[in-house]
């Protein structure tokens, strides 16, 4: 009897679904479409993450030290360095390599190349280039490479500009996750309202029915389940149809994109690819949960009868 | 078979629908119960199906009190009274078969049992060789039968009737009496509410009187007497 019923179920929601199939098409394009605002919103999102990523990869401090310090005391303060907690990396610029560089860059400067030359010796000293484990840790290591033994070596530790970088990506980070919250939210609410609207709509067309099997003898649980299996598949159907379509128009764009990302390495049809199974998961248990209450609380007034 | 004790139903703020009714119903009985629009008939089959609570006073269908029947337990009060109704209520886009296999197909009756026992409704009331008509292809009186048809798969052991004949004509409304006759006959307690004197005053049973919500006489044999 219990298979017998759960056939029954399967067969009234698939009529259901098909006999209000116009609604059905109408409910998972609100559907799709609220997915996409959704989707949206966590691309910008990891836009953002990945643009603030790709600039703190390039937060430094740079330690210069005087022009007298040899490479082996230089590399002497680079294992005290190395081992902090804060450090992640620390690189080591012997003074030639410095002078090298700084004559490549300055390779079009007459006067610096001048003066160079006249000076006839390396006026730089070795250096060291730090990168920390977090950007909130930069001060804290810059206090202690100031306390370590071999500090009196140091000429000067160059990071003031990147300090106030570095808070600024923070403020605009975090500006940035507000309103990527706000807006999913608000999203949410809107596709809130309109599936349960439309769910609504869909119980309303079948009220005959559903008020015929009241009073013929019909449970609430046989009742009310149909609604419960057609919102579950309005759910798949919908970010199905939701997921091929964003990875089609992914395909197409994305080429197009990567000059809109400029030097940020970041490939955001990857992304979701990568997150493909924990996004559509997500999306799909959010929606169950989504369609399963609509259905329960819109079918309550018809279960009255 | 039925008892109404002290049965009082109000309707907020100020309605009141019944007042005090009482009445005892035996097995096998066929009563009408008779009354003019708005004296509280529908009310009554509302409380008997338990679409409805009463405000006052206790509902009893076969020894069970359904006065305040949990919402869980109001399927299983269904199975054992068969309604019909002034409007049919079926299902135009099935077919009579599938009117009359709707009732035993939700509550998850086998389809077995469903081939056995729509056929032999369907001959109780005359339906044979309409099997696989639609609703819209049959006269009113054939619709109503439909409806008692229906309303017996459960063999129900009532059958409450509220104006079956309201939208027939004086042919059919001798049809539909004749069919609930018979399955009177064959040992169901039926209640037939209307305001149809006519029909009330050919069947010569007993026949409750309610007046603004009141019981006003209740007879044997009786009239319809307003």
């Amino acid at each position: 009897m219990f298979f017998v019923h759960i056939y029954r179920i399967i067969k009234f929601a698939l009529q259901s679904f098909w006999r209000n199939f116009w609604l059905s098409v109408v409910t998972m394009t609100i559907i799709v479409l609220s997915l996409f605002s959704i989707t949206i919103v966590v691309g910008v999102n990891a836009v953002s993450e990945a643009t603030v990523e790709s600039i703190k990869d390039k937060i430094d401090v740079s330690v210069f030290f005087k022009t007298e310090v040899t490479e082996q005391q230089a590399l002497s303060v680079r294992q005290e360095i190395g081992v902090l907690p804060e450090t992640e990396s620390v690189e080591l610029v012997s003074a030639d390599q410095a002078l090298v560089s700084f004559s490549t860059i300055h390779a079009g400067n007459s006067v610096i190349q001048e003066t160079l030359r006249e000076i006839g010796e390396n006026p730089l000293g070795p250096l060291l280039i730090i990168r920390a484990q977090n950007t909130d840790d930069y001060n804290n290591l810059i206090l202690k490479i100031q306390d370590l033994e071999g500090s009196e070596l140091i000429e000067e530790i160059d990071f003031q500009d990147r300090a106030t970088l570095i808070a600024k990506i923070d403020s605009f980070n975090s500006k940035i996750s507000t309103v990527a919250l706000f807006i999913s939210l608000l999203f949410l609410i809107i596709a809130i309202l309109v599936v349960f609207n439309t769910i609504r709509l869909g119980i309303y067309s079948q009220r005959e029915e559903v008020g015929i099997m009241k009073l013929v003898g019909a449970s609430n649980f046989y009742t009310r389940s149909p609604f419960i299996i057609i919102g579950v598949a309005y759910a798949l159907f919908s970010v199905g149809i939701f997921w091929i379509l964003l990875l089609a128009i992914l395909a197409w764009i994305n080429p197009g994109l990567a000059p809109f990302f400029g030097g940020i390495n970041f490939d955001i049809q990857e992304y979701f690819v990568q997150n493909f199974f924990r996004l559509f998961l997500y999306e799909f248990l959010g929606l169950v949960i989504l369609n399963t209450l609509s259905s329960w609380i819109a079918i309550r007034r018809y279960l009255k009868i | 078979m039925i008892q109404f004790r002290n049965i009082s139903k109000l309707y907020q703020p100020v309605t009141t629908a019944l007042k005090d009714v009482t009445f005892h119903i035996k097995p096998g009985e066929f009563v009408s119960i008779v009354g003019q629009s708005g004296t509280g008939k529908t009310t009554l089959v509302r409380l008997m199906i338990a679409e409805e609570a009463p405000s006052k006073g206790r509902v009893i269908i076969g020894g069970w009190d359904i006065s305040f029947i949990r919402r869980s337990e109001v399927s299983y009060l269904r199975r054992q009274i068969g309604v019909i109704y002034q409007d049919f209520k079926l299902l135009n886009h099935k077919t009579v078969y599938e009117n009359v296999a709707f009732a035993l197909e939700v509550v998850g009756a086998t389809t077995k049992k469903i081939e056995h026992v729509v056929p032999q409704v369907l001959k109780i009331v005359g339906l044979e060789g309409k099997e696989f008509r639609f609703p819209k292809q049959i006269s009113g009186g054939e619709q109503q039968r439909v409806a008692i048809a229906r309303s017996l798969v459960h063999q129900p052991k009532l059958l409450v009737a509220d104006e079956p004949t309201g939208n027939l004509d004086s042919i059919n409304t001798r049809e539909i009496i004749d069919i609930l006759k018979k399955v009177n006959e064959l040992g169901t307690t039926v209640l037939l509410v209307t305001h149809n004197r006519d029909v009330v005053n050919s069947l010569r049973r007993r026949v409750i009187t309610l007046e603004n919500g009141q019981v006003v006489s209740d007879k044997e044999n009786g009239r319809y007497v307003l």
